[in-house]
């Protein structure tokens, strides 16, 4: 059976990837759909523009298409996709080292002036903004692991593992620590 | 504020402040119909797909290899006074040498040309970006398509 689109809780990947092999356009959505945010959350860690990090993200999904009938494991799609994004991610890296680009810094905040409040009462006005500032002067690692462990939905360690090309045992730790930097850059109180 | 109530502050930022773009998501789904099930996936046997050309710089080749033939593409970037990224030159050469139908694929479109007697073609003023070769020698119905690489 396909699942539904919005179905992501009963997403089969064995099933998905066999069904988009042959053609079924709904079985290629349900698996962008259950990935998408893995993808850019890995683009988007490697400090990519947002033109750059889209540029991997399709080159992510192209990939996958073209190998939809040799994944071993489906079970592991997610990582493969990690993966495959990370690679895809440092080969651009590669080809810009010696082309000049927008100051990674000025992306953010034009992104966080653009995003609209998902859930007012959480987080909202000032503390939103102290939030961003704060995330946005971690340093690099930790700015790209707690992108990936808070990606929605989220992404098990396995493929937080995949994404970073670290073992699944340092996850738990630099989230700690990382989460500990996050909160000794926000005002106190917050 | 806890772990958990940081995390889920930050999930909710990440979120909102930097979604996947609409038109990526809408190329990602049309990325299906690149699936080519028709022609012989062919292998990169020397290269890299990652693109290493820069603008200006030296060309570089890339030779992908199916079970019966072999297409060499080498790669340049040329400066251009629109496109500051420059545009990119693919000269392509087809073996066993001779006539063939190619096309230069993009992620959002394609150029048709045709390999001589010798199989040699060439395409210019292409973007740099994502492409593809897929090749058809002589008249016959055997298609080889490279995998996606990057100039």
């Amino acid at each position: 059976m396909v699942p539904g689109v919005d179905d992501v809780d009963a997403f089969d990947p064995s099933g998905s990837l066999a069904a988009a092999g042959k053609g079924d356009q709904r079985a290629w959505d349900a698996i962008v759909t259950a990935y998408s945010g893995l993808v850019w959350a890995v683009a988007r860690g490697h400090r990519l523009t947002s033109a750059d990090a889209a540029d991997v993200y399709q080159a992510t999904w192209l990939r996958l298409v073209e190998h939809l009938g040799d994944i071993r494991d489906p079970g592991r799609l997610g990582s493969w996709l990690a993966t495959t994004a990370r690679r895809e991610a440092l080969a651009l890296l590669r080809r810009r080292r010696d082309v000049p680009m927008a100051d990674p810094e000025l992306l953010p905040a034009v992104a966080a002036d653009a995003g609209d409040p998902v859930d007012g009462n959480l987080l909202r006005g000032e503390e939103r903004r102290a939030l961003w500032q704060a995330f946005h002067r971690l340093s690099d690692s930790c700015q790209r692991l707690l992108r990936l462990v808070f990606a929605d939905p989220p992404l098990t360690y396995a493929e937080v593992s995949a994404a970073l090309d670290i073992p699944v045992g340092s996850i738990g730790p630099s989230r700690a620590r990382c989460l500990a930097h996050l909160r000794a850059l926000l005002p106190r109180g917050q | 504020m806890p772990d958990d109530e940081l995390g889920t502050a930050l999930r909710s930022l990440l979120g909102a402040a930097d979604p996947v773009p609409p038109a990526a998501r809408e190329a990602a789904s049309r990325a299906l119909s690149w699936r080519d099930l028709d022609a012989e996936l062919a292998t990169l046997t020397e290269g890299t797909l990652a693109g290493a050309t820069v603008r200006g710089g030296p060309s570089h080749l890339l030779t992908f290899t199916a079970s019966r033939v072999t297409v060499d593409v080498e790669v340049s970037v040329e400066a251009d006074a629109v496109h500051e990224a420059g545009t990119v030159h693919l000269a392509g050469q087809v073996s066993p040498p001779g006539p063939a139908t190619v096309a230069v694929e993009f992620p959002d479109g394609s150029r048709d040309t045709r390999a001589d007697d010798r199989g040699r073609f060439t395409v210019s003023d292409i973007r740099p970006g994502l492409l593809r070769v897929s090749v058809r020698p002589g008249t016959g119905p055997d298609r080889v398509v490279t995998p996606w690489f990057r100039a």
